[in-house]
């Protein structure tokens, strides 16, 4: 027989984590005062909104008019064999609204396991999966035009796999996946292939997701006005080269390349920041272990704050031209860190 | 058409040779050299009429991601030691490819974890290795401390063939020490779906104090239900962490209950929506996960205690 022991403690879990939030960052007030100058500073009547919260910022990407919250839930290897699929909900509750898996053929089983959230949520979320165009060239080299053919018919193929696995008809945005050369960002092969996928109804608008010359690439499709959303390995310090974990040889600071983040919002692209902290990672994490490397760029302020060095990184791009960033969190406990540095990132800069 | 035959002969000579001088190397390290001397072997397994495409590469811990991007980073929290991977080419179509990579995990317990966490449910099973399936002209497969993806440019007829061949001379040529994963004859099997256990080495259900875990799913009547189950050094270690789920679902649920029934203790803990049951057996910290209904949950948990054996 069963017998109770002890009396039930109970907890809101959306109280909670405004609780955290709060008793972290000097009280309620504070919090509400930042959210809603996000909010108000972004919405127009054109903006696509969904499950938006008091405990999250916004903020519009680019011509595709949604006002995404600026954590992106990184669904790629935290839902590969399900393992984080109960971060799902919290994230969801907290107000992350934007959900970025990749297809199946990279990420395994993600897509499938995302399916059944997308499933009680689907109207709710922004959802973007990707794929790579699997061209095998050097950065500099152009690609021929059978390769261009290839891409565009493997990379659609994947995209039909992609709406299969999680089970819906549509995707907000589908990305080419690590890309790395201009002359495939400027395929027309591969455009017209995400036109006739729109077209169709599979799909919304069309990005990229790079971290190897991501300058050039980045440069590519501003230059060609197709892409709406570009997802970029940016830090604190600049680009992130992830063919090196490390930062890009040479690479100028994420201050100095202001001028053409600017031009790429100019451009409409939303822009998504990635791999904004790895190098600070443990190196099992491919990371480089040093928490400390970015602290050169950081002002007095930031510096000083409570926050890790993980949430400083994220605070700072978030300051700094990046629309949202997109973060792999694995657990509950970096879902509850990255709530944090993406809901308060505004107070730690002049 | 004789000189190519002869020539395939010599060839095969060559590379039976090589066979045997890489199966002789291994040494007190075991398959650590194997898994060296895996591009010889590698090598031999082209498929006839295609080639390699650059060369056979291996990969480290280290350099991992070069290959794979940040999916190195899964399997590397399974202990990857080394990864092989060919892009074999269709000797008139370069768009045409297959890639072979091999893991080795350094353990069964591991590379079962790296094939559990990627396995698709539903796909045709192979008979190779300790376990296999096919998902369309892609090949998966679990053999002792190795883990083999076989991925392809199109699925056809064609493709899925050569991709079952290669299949077959990759687990023919990578050993199996036998060495047991414990999970698997741990976890009750009454009830228990095929093909359900999966293991986590770190961050199993999204909690960052439960590493070295097992989990499975149980057919309850019309319910399906998932337990899990690890094992730690010692049982105040396995209490420790009953304590810290407690803690997670007051956290993050809506409260707990501490129940006895006998000599069995469980937590059972309310998540809004749905209930986990944690329980302790010696050096073993068990439950369920995500049920619906509360008393079914309370009520597995117990037969899954009742049923586990202490060593």
């Amino acid at each position: 027989m069963i017998k109770q022991k002890k009396n039930r403690d109970t907890f809101d879990r959306r109280e909670f984590i405004k609780i955290v939030a709060a008793a972290t960052f000097s009280g309620p007030i504070l919090l509400s005062t930042a959210y809603s100058k996000s909010n108000v500073s972004t919405g127009t009547k054109e903006t696509i909104h969904r499950n938006e919260q008091p405990t999250m910022t916004y903020r519009k990407l680019g011509r595709t008019g949604f006002l995404s919250s600026r954590l992106v839930f990184g669904c790629g290897a935290a839902l590969t064999g399900g393992k984080a699929v109960r971060l799902l909900q919290r994230a969801f509750e907290a107000g992350i609204n934007h959900f970025d898996v990749g297809s199946d053929i990279y990420y395994k089983g993600s897509e499938r396991n995302l399916a059944p959230f997308l499933k009680d949520h689907r109207e709710q979320v922004w959802v973007v999966s990707k794929a790579p165009a699997n061209v095998y060239t050097k950065s500099g080299d152009s690609i021929t035009l059978e390769q261009a053919k290839s891409a565009a018919k493997y990379w659609t193929g994947l995209m039909d796999a992609s709406l299969k696995d999680l089970q819906t008809d549509y995707v907000d945005a589908y990305y080419l996946m690590a890309v790395d050369n201009p002359s495939l960002v400027r395929s027309e092969e591969v455009y017209n292939a995400f036109l006739k996928a729109k077209t169709a109804g599979k799909v919304g608008h069309f990005g990229l997701s790079t971290h190897k010359n991501a300058q050039k690439v980045l440069e590519a499709a501003i230059e060609t006005g197709w892409y709406d959303l570009a997802m970029i390995g940016i830090t604190p310090a600049g680009w992130y080269d992830w063919s090196t974990k490390s930062l890009a040889q040479d690479t100028s600071t994420l201050v100095e390349l202001q001028g053409l983040l600017k031009r790429a919002t100019e451009a409409g692209i939303g822009l998504v920041g990635m791999k904004t902290v790895r190098y600070l990672a443990p190196l099992w994490s491919l990371g480089k272990g040093d928490p400390s490397a970015f602290d050169k760029v950081y002002g007095e302020k930031l510096k000083s704050s409570s926050l890790s060095p993980f949430q400083r990184g994220y605070a700072y791009v978030l300051q700094h031209g990046i629309d949202v960033v997109n973060a792999d969190m694995q657990n509950f406990k970096h879902l509850e860190e990255n709530i944090i540095a993406a809901a308060t990132d505004d107070r730690y800069f002049s | 058409m004789a000189s190519a035959d002869l020539l395939q002969r010599i060839l095969r000579l060559r590379l039976l040779a090589l066979t045997v001088v890489a199966v002789m190397a291994i040494g007190p390290n075991g398959q650590i050299i194997a898994s060296q001397n895996l591009p010889v072997m590698v090598t031999g397994s082209t498929p006839k009429g295609w080639q390699i495409f650059d060369k056979v590469k291996q990969f480290t811990p280290e350099n991992l991601y070069e290959q794979i991007n940040g999916r190195a980073a899964f399997f590397l929290s399974y202990d990857m030691v080394r990864m092989t991977y060919v892009r074999f080419v269709n000797s008139d179509e370069t768009t045409q490819f297959i890639n072979l990579s091999i893991y080795d995990m350094r353990t069964p317990t591991n590379a079962f974890g790296v094939f559990s966490a990627e396995r698709s449910q539903g796909e045709p099973s192979l008979d190779l290795g300790r376990a296999g399936y096919r998902s369309d002209a892609n090949y998966f497969i679990w053999k002792g401390r190795y883990y083999i993806r076989i991925i392809s440019a199109v699925n056809t007829d064609e493709f899925q063939q050569i991709g079952m061949d290669l299949a077959r001379k990759v687990t023919d040529f990578l050993l199996d020490s036998g060495e047991q994963v414990w999970g698997l004859t741990a976890l009750p099997l009454t009830d228990r779906m095929p093909e359900s256990v999966q293991y986590f080495k770190v961050d199993a259900m999204g909690l960052d104090f439960m590493r070295n875990t097992y989990t499975a799913t149980y057919r309850k009547g019309n319910t399906l239900v998932t337990a899990f189950l690890s094992q730690q050094d010692s049982a105040e270690s396995a209490r420790a962490k009953v304590v810290r789920y407690a803690s997670y679902a007051k956290k993050y649920g809506k409260g707990i209950e501490r129940l006895k029934a006998g000599e069995v203790e469980l937590v059972s803990c309310d998540m809004g929506g749905s209930y986990d049951v944690v329980y302790q057996k010696g050096r073993l910290i068990g439950g369920v996960s995500y049920v619906e209904d509360r008393d079914l949950a309370i009520r597995v948990a117990l037969e899954m205690w009742e049923k586990l054996r202490l060593e």
